[in-house]
């Protein structure tokens, strides 16, 4: 994976105030740490960042105030809706130190099993690699064409490219085909019905217990 | 299936309080590929949650995965038609589920996006907000 070269501006000010005027005005916040070194907060462009996020940049070469920072980006910070991006974490790296990173699992094709009435299940969308950090790949990509019905491919199956490797429990299923576990149309019209009919009653009242054990030991 | 309701409760009755601010958790998609997402605070019924699951059911038909993310923790209570005010407060009604802006309400896994967006679309019907459509975001 390419590095991408990131503009960064030192900030004077910290703080959600300072920091929602910097976000109305086209930049966001970020901060960079790690190796022991002074933490740094600072600005960068939010359309650039943006750009470059999107195409799947991990590897950042952050300039700042004159210095040049090696950085990954730890983790994106977004607002309650999930649109604006609000905060960035950077976090400096070596280049020669491994990194753990995690990266997205593509399944690609329609597996065998799906025209037998089965039903492909991602339960795992994403992978922990550990390598170099000129050696990220942008994602992991799975066949899942030959996966029969029942048929599962694991951490173990992933072909991951030379110098990457997956520190997760080799067992843990990536894909998985398996008979439909949704509810059949005339059960969903007969839970409806049921529906109507309940609903007047009420819980245990946790409390309720202990008034009763009350006036015993009174009495 | 009977509506969702809690199994104990430490209080049967609860005042009505105010939803204040924006969902800070619950508000990505998580489980399925695909969720429909609250953009309005709200209080959403045992029944309209159930509604909802059951809609988006007829229209999955055996195929795909859901999942409800929300349940009814709070109870509303009421008073019988007819009565004059005062004699304390009424009995429990229905249980409601509190819903701020961003909480992901359902989520859909392994149907095409058409088929989703029917379903989701189906339930936004029976919400009593305004919702929308999402994808899971794939962050690093």
């Amino acid at each position: 994976m390419e590095t991408a070269v990131l503009e960064a501006t030192d900030r004077q000010k910290t703080g959600t105030l300072a920091s929602r005027r910097e976000r109305s005005s086209g930049k966001i916040p970020g901060v960079l740490y790690g190796h022991k070194e002074e933490t740094r907060t600072f600005v960068i462009d939010a359309e650039q960042f943006i750009e470059l996020f999107r195409h799947g940049a991990r590897m950042v070469e952050l300039k700042i105030g004159g210095n040049t920072e090696q950085a990954i980006i730890k983790e994106v910070q977004y607002d309650h809706l999930g649109d604006t991006i609000v905060h960035v974490d950077f976090i400096r790296v070596s280049m020669t130190e491994k990194v753990a990173v995690s990266v997205e699992v593509v399944l690609h094709g329609t597996p065998a099993g799906t025209h037998e009435g089965g039903h492909l299940d991602q339960p795992i969308h994403q992978v922990t690699v550990e390598c170099l950090p000129n050696r990220i790949p942008e994602k992991i990509d799975v066949n899942v064409v030959d996966l029969p019905l029942h048929g599962s491919i694991s951490v173990a199956d992933l072909q991951l490219p030379e110098g990457v490797t997956c520190p997760m429990a080799p067992d843990l299923k990536i894909a998985i085909v398996h008979e439909p576990r949704g509810v059949k149309p005339e059960e969903a019209e007969g839970a409806e019905a049921e529906e109507l009919e309940e609903g007047s009653a009420e819980p245990e009242v946790i409390r309720q217990k202990k008034e009763e054990e009350e006036p015993d030991k009174k009495s | 299936m009977p509506l969702l309701m809690p199994k104990r409760v430490k209080f049967r009755k609860i005042q009505k309080g105010r939803i204040r601010g924006k969902a800070t958790q619950g508000n990505q998609v998580n489980f399925g590929e695909y969720g429909l997402q609250a953009l309005e605070a709200g209080r959403i019924t045992a029944r309209q949650i159930e509604a909802g699951r059951v809609a988006a059911n007829h229209v999955l038909a055996s195929e795909g995965r859901i999942w409800v993310r929300l349940f009814p923790h709070r109870s509303v209570t009421s008073k019988p038609a007819e009565t004059r005010m005062g004699k304390g407060k009424g009995e429990p009604d229905h249980w409601v589920a509190v819903v701020k802006p961003g909480t992901v309400m359902y989520e859909l896994e392994g149907v095409p996006e058409e088929v989703a967006k029917t379903a989701f679309q189906r339930i936004s019907h029976r919400m009593p907000i305004r919702v929308r459509f999402v994808y899971r975001k794939h962050r690093s």
